[in-house]
């Protein structure tokens, strides 16, 4: 058996789901692989259904809830499951992508859907990808195709002629800049970084963030500074400002990000630094990165209350 | 909180100034005044007080003291930090029973502090001393001369202090009143203060009672990731629990998986 396999799975019907799901799960415990699925709900019932008694032998997650944010995906999803068991060849669906996904997620599905062929370059895992082909646009089973060494299909499993997973993550490396009427701050010293933590969330107070919300955003405003001034060149710019009910801030410094894992993979124990990054991707609602020979800049999503919890608290 | 502060100064007559409005207000409070300056400067220190018709008299009845640190601390002896604790805790006694409501000082601590020996001291005496300070009716005003020292060498003592004039430290770890704490953590912790954060902590031993170390941080207004893997590298095999109703360290603690911290609601 191949160390690594990471296929996608084109589906067009809840029976195709299945057909092929199913049988991955049943006999991957029937060779003794230890077995996850995380997929979003309402597939997660579907799934769960048809494998009746099974199910209590499969680690099942909610994708739209444990992948909400697609760079926390490696690490609590994927990677955590295949450390619980370190000396076995293990077996996960993972369902990133889906059609009623909001858009502004992709660029991030597919960075997820890239980097997991590095992350578990050296393991033994299986990952299937499931991809419903009678919902998603057409770009996004080619990007699938880019970034999955495998296809298959009702047709059979292939080879993807187009995998190359780099190509994928620049593709999606796009400029993110931020609005003209966003607040800005620029943090140059150290000490300078508490007094955009204050200037900041006093903002995301106005646009309507509550005290959990805030709380997060100064851990999140906090990370990303410390990063610039440490590893980014010495400076950064800061930028606050709303889209619908998202709140979006933005950290940009002259860094170059060179480790593309940083951030997405469990922490370890003993590890001396890497924690910030990682620690926004668990705090915030999305991240997004871009970085270029120039410099980085991540975004970070934070959900506003709505009106309705807004009543009651 | 209890009455001790760190006063960086430039000029002295200015910290002269302002130690003559912290003894005006203990003298309203029913409280023994202390001055505590080198026998040299004991004169200019004394005529600057005296401007103060208030002060001026405290001096002529003999209620407003001026000690001499000359004798005590001369050359490049150290402070016992317990010892010195111990002999402000009885003055503040005395105080007490001479009728007063209780001890108020103010030093020009700088020769104390001259030695890299002498400041380590002095800062663990002061921290000592603030955790001694929310169960004893004594207040301090202590002041350290930028020019000497450096602002850098000042924050560090800072730190030990719930007050400070400087911008610098934008922390403190010193004593708290909070019923099961005898340390509180406040301000703001990140990576501007966090050798200083690291320095304090050398200079302090945090109390374990039971296995626990509890730490008053309900003026804790922030504190990063780094700041609380310092601490709980510190507190070792004891448990650590911060006190605070903000939500911001027990994020950190949970996705981190700290194991060895728990924050709760004060209660």
């Amino acid at each position: 058996m191949t160390r690594f396999a990471h296929p996608a799975w084109f589906y067009t019907s809840d029976e195709d789901y299945l057909a092929a799901l199913v049988p991955f799960i049943t006999d991957g415990l029937a060779a003794g692989d230890p077995v996850a699925a995380a997929v979003p709900t309402p597939r997660l019932d579907l799934l769960r259904d048809a494998l009746g008694g099974t199910a209590r032998e499969v680690y099942l997650q909610d994708m739209a809830v444990v992948g909400a944010n697609p760079g926390r995906i490696l690490s609590s999803v994927l990677t955590e499951f295949a450390d619980r068991h370190p000396d076995r060849h293990v077996r996960i669906v993972g369902e990133p992508v889906w059609g009623a996904r909001d858009s502004a997620d992709y660029p991030a599905c597919v960075r997820h859907e890239a980097l997991t062929n590095l992350a578990f370059a050296d393991r033994h895992a299986t990952i299937l990808c499931p991809y419903d082909v009678a919902v998603l646009p057409p770009h996004v089973l080619a990007d699938a195709r880019v970034t999955h060494p495998e296809i298959w299909s009702t047709a059979g499993r292939d080879a993807s002629d187009h995998y190359a997973p780099d190509q994928a993550i620049s593709k999606y490396n796009l400029p993110i800049p931020h609005p003209a009427h966003a607040t800005t701050f620029t943090v140059t010293t150290p000490a300078g970084v508490r007094a955009a933590r204050t200037a900041i969330t006093r903002a995301a107070a106005a646009a309507g963030l509550d005290t959990a919300g805030r709380a997060d955003l100064e851990i999140i405003v906090t990370e990303l500074a410390t990063n610039s001034l440490t590893h980014g060149g010495g400076h950064c710019e800061i930028a606050l400002w709303t889209e619908n009910a998202l709140l979006l801030c933005s950290v940009s410094d002259a860094g170059r990000f060179t480790n593309p894992l940083a951030g997405t993979t469990p922490l370890t124990a003993g590890q001396p630094s890497g924690r910030g990054l990682w620690l926004v991707h668990h705090l915030a609602h999305l991240v997004r990165v871009h970085t270029t020979e120039q410099g980085t800049t991540i975004r970070a999503y934070l959900e506003l209350p709505t009106a309705s919890q807004d009543q009651a608290e | 909180m209890h009455d001790h502060v760190c006063w960086g100064y430039r000029d002295p007559d200015d910290f002269r100034d302002h130690a003559g409005e912290f003894l005006v207000d203990g003298l309203a409070l029913g409280q023994r005044p202390q001055y505590v300056v080198t026998s040299q400067d004991a004169p200019s220190a004394l005529a600057r007080l005296r401007r103060d018709p208030r002060l001026d008299r405290a001096v002529r009845d003999g209620v407003l003291r001026v000690t001499a640190i000359d004798s005590a601390y001369a050359g490049e002896a150290a402070v016992d930090p317990d010892a010195q604790v111990d002999w402000y805790v009885a003055a503040t006694r005395d105080a007490v029973e001479a009728g007063f409501a209780g001890l108020r000082v103010v030093g020009e601590a700088t020769p104390l502090v001259g030695t890299a020996g002498q400041f380590d001291a002095f800062a663990r005496y002061e921290h000592l001393m603030d955790r001694r300070m929310p169960g004893v009716p004594f207040a301090a005003l202590c002041g350290y001369d930028l020019t000497v020292l450096g602002e850098p060498a000042v924050a560090q003592i800072a730190v030990m202090h719930p007050f400070t004039n400087l911008d610098r430290p934008g922390f403190r770890l010193c004593g708290s009143s909070l019923p099961g704490c005898s340390v509180a953590l406040g301000g703001e912790l990140d990576l501007a203060n966090a050798d200083l954060f690291a320095a304090a902590l050398d200079r302090t031993e945090l109390p374990v009672v039971d296995g626990t170390i509890t730490l008053d941080c309900t003026g804790l207004e922030f504190i990063d990731h780094r700041a609380l893997m310092t601490l709980a590298e510190r507190a070792g095999d004891a448990t650590l629990v911060l006190l605070t109703p903000r939500s911001g360290p027990a994020r950190v603690v949970d996705l981190l998986g700290l194991r060895s911290v728990r924050v709760e609601r004060p209660a």
